[in-house]
């Protein structure tokens, strides 16, 4: 009994130990999506994908944003706070509306995790290397065929 | 028992029941529950890691990643099963490890094991859905019910 009390208060500390890591990590990512707004300020094509993304922050259910737009297309990734999930058709909803009126052109807006991080990959790309339109748009293709799949 | 029914035992029979009673062994249900939520809780853990190594490494986004993590996670279950692993996990956790997706792989394949003696077919066969049988007919059933539901309350409850 005492051996399994010791087990379960070890897994207890451990999965303390991550949380605060993962804290960390967010807090970091935070960081460099603030540096990265930086960055992508010098571009000026991507102006509108930033205030997206300042839009998306003012949220309180959102964790994280990114954004990235290219020929007439934005395409926005975007983290929903954990408890704030069991909301997400409705979150999904009003996030989709806010951005098709603030901005004109074609929005492709995802809170899947695996858009989120191909997206925030592809906006490090933007603002290290100095890629072109044409290229961004062709990755962004890609995403967007990657976050329409069903099964 | 009821109390309805023990008013019609006789007196020998009442006594009888107030022995059994006294001398039942207690289950420890706390106990029992603390390890099935730790052991489950471990299992879904796993599964979670299981579908972040599928979106981080494959083409899979959140939407799509649960059939492939199912997909391991059964045969993780069923491997463990025939290695004898799985058997002393339920031993220790229970519903633990039974209610996840891999206490299926556990029911196919214990089953399989059991009647392997009977020869492939009838044997092996025949009686390796034995238990994981139903729970595929009752979760489709079930779907089919929800899903029937859902459809009236969408085109004619006016919700959705």
């Amino acid at each position: 009994m005492k051996k399994w009390f010791v087990l379960i208060s070890m897994f207890f500390l451990m999965s303390c130990a991550h949380e605060q890591k993962e804290q960390q990590q967010s807090l970091q990512q935070e960081n460099i999506t603030n540096v990265s707004h930086d960055g992508s300020a010098k571009r000026s094509d991507q102006q509108q994908a930033k205030r997206a993304v300042d839009m998306l922050k003012e949220r309180e259910d959102v964790k994280d944003a990114v954004a990235v737009e290219a020929n007439g297309r934005l395409l926005v990734a975007y983290q929903v706070k954990h408890l704030h999930r069991f909301r997400m058709k409705q979150i999904e909803k009003e996030v989709g509306k806010a951005l098709n009126e603030a901005f004109g052109k074609k929005v492709i807006a995802s809170h899947d995790l695996k858009i989120f991080w191909k997206t925030k990959a592809l906006k490090e790309k933007i603002d290290t290397k100095n890629i072109s339109e044409k290229e961004i748009e062709k990755e962004m293709t890609v995403i967007q065929k990657l976050s329409e799949e069903q099964t | 028992m009821a109390n309805e029914k023990r008013k019609n035992l006789t007196p020998v029979q009442q006594e009888y029941h107030q022995f059994e009673q006294d001398r039942e062994t207690k289950r420890p249900v706390l106990k029992n529950c603390v390890r099935a939520f730790f052991v489950g809780g471990l299992i879904c853990a796993i599964g979670q890691a299981i579908s972040y190594f599928y979106m981080y490494f494959f083409d899979f986004t959140e939407k799509t990643v649960g059939n492939p993590t199912v997909a391991t996670m059964v045969f993780i279950a069923m491997l463990l099963t025939g290695f004898g692993v799985y058997d002393r996990l339920a031993q220790f956790a229970g519903a633990g490890s039974a209610v996840p997706v891999t206490g299926f792989g556990n029911a196919v394949i214990s089953a399989a094991i059991e009647h392997r003696t009977e020869g492939f077919v009838l044997g092996v066969g025949g009686n390796m859905f034995k238990l994981a049988g139903s729970v595929i007919l009752f979760g489709t059933f079930s779907a089919f019910v929800v899903a029937l539901i859902k459809t009236i309350a969408v085109k004619w409850g006016g919700l959705g």
